[in-house]
């Protein structure tokens, strides 16, 4: 079974979609259940500096790499089976 | 939104204490933080000293990038998740009543009120090392006729919310008998 190395990505995108649900219920429950405050202000540019940064050194380091590049997966899996 | 309309507050209502668990209590969560994203940062130089021919892959190379980036992510994530466990767990003193907020987890919360007149024992317990040092500790609150007790967990200056609770028991239950 081949497939291009970009196919990694997809896996990594639902990732990211569960990830902004569980972000956004956390920002949900700091406005609606406390008040503004310089601790819960300071708290959330702090997480979401931080994700920009991740994200960030993610597609730096993805740069390099060829997406299109054929990934080749249990190509032995027939003769594993043959006597 | 303001602690006045999470709790309803009444016209004659005034809040006296807004309280959480002293900050150094948050101390353990930012030293987890650090010692996750070292343990990420470790792994990730620990292949690349030993294994250097995995990133020159390609497909080694995007996997351990993606894996990486999901781990980063995620300890950032449960970081914040923390920081809003703690910091929601809140109980508000006014001087009509006493309001018990705590989230448990992200999908998790509970609100319970108890009315100030009805206090009839409160018990403050500042114990160990740290909360010596940094002056925080528990309250208890009894009632009468409950056997379950309020506790203001590792508040700070626990002692002083003793006696400001006693105070404005003492002046809720005068009001009270006032108008019976």
């Amino acid at each position: 079974m081949i497939f291009p190395l970009y196919y990694l990505v997809f896996p990594y995108l639902l990732f990211l979609i569960i990830y902004a649900v569980f972000l956004i219920i956390n920002l949900y429950h700091l406005i609606a259940f406390s008040e503004a405050s310089l601790a819960g202000f300071f708290m959330t540019f702090l997480l979401l500096g931080g994700i920009a940064y991740i994200l960030f050194w993610t597609w730096q380091m993805s740069l390099p790499i060829d997406w299109n590049y054929p990934i080749e997966m249990f190509q032995n899996l027939g003769s594993f089976f043959k006597p | 939104m303001t602690y006045s309309s999470l709790i309803h507050q009444k016209s004659y209502e005034k809040i006296v204490y807004n309280l959480r668990r002293h900050s150094i209590n948050f101390v353990p969560y930012v030293f987890f933080l650090i010692i996750l994203l070292s343990m990420g940062a470790g792994v990730y130089y620990f292949l690349k000293t030993l294994f250097p021919e995995l990133f020159l892959k390609n497909n080694w190379q995007a996997a351990i990038l993606m894996l990486s980036s999901v781990y980063f992510l995620a300890v950032w994530l449960f970081f914040y998740t923390a920081f809003i466990d703690y910091y929601l767990d809140v109980w508000i003193v006014t001087n009509d009543r006493i309001v018990d907020i705590r989230q448990t987890g992200l999908f998790g919360r509970t609100i319970a009120e108890l009315d100030l007149f009805r206090v009839q024992d409160v018990t403050s317990e500042c114990k160990g090392f740290f909360a010596t040092i940094f002056n925080y500790g528990n309250v208890y609150i009894q009632t009468a006729g409950s056997k379950q007790r309020f506790i203001f967990i590792n508040v700070p200056d626990p002692h002083h919310v003793r006696e400001a609770i006693i105070r404005l028991a003492d002046e809720d239950r005068k009001y009270h008998q006032g108008q019976g």
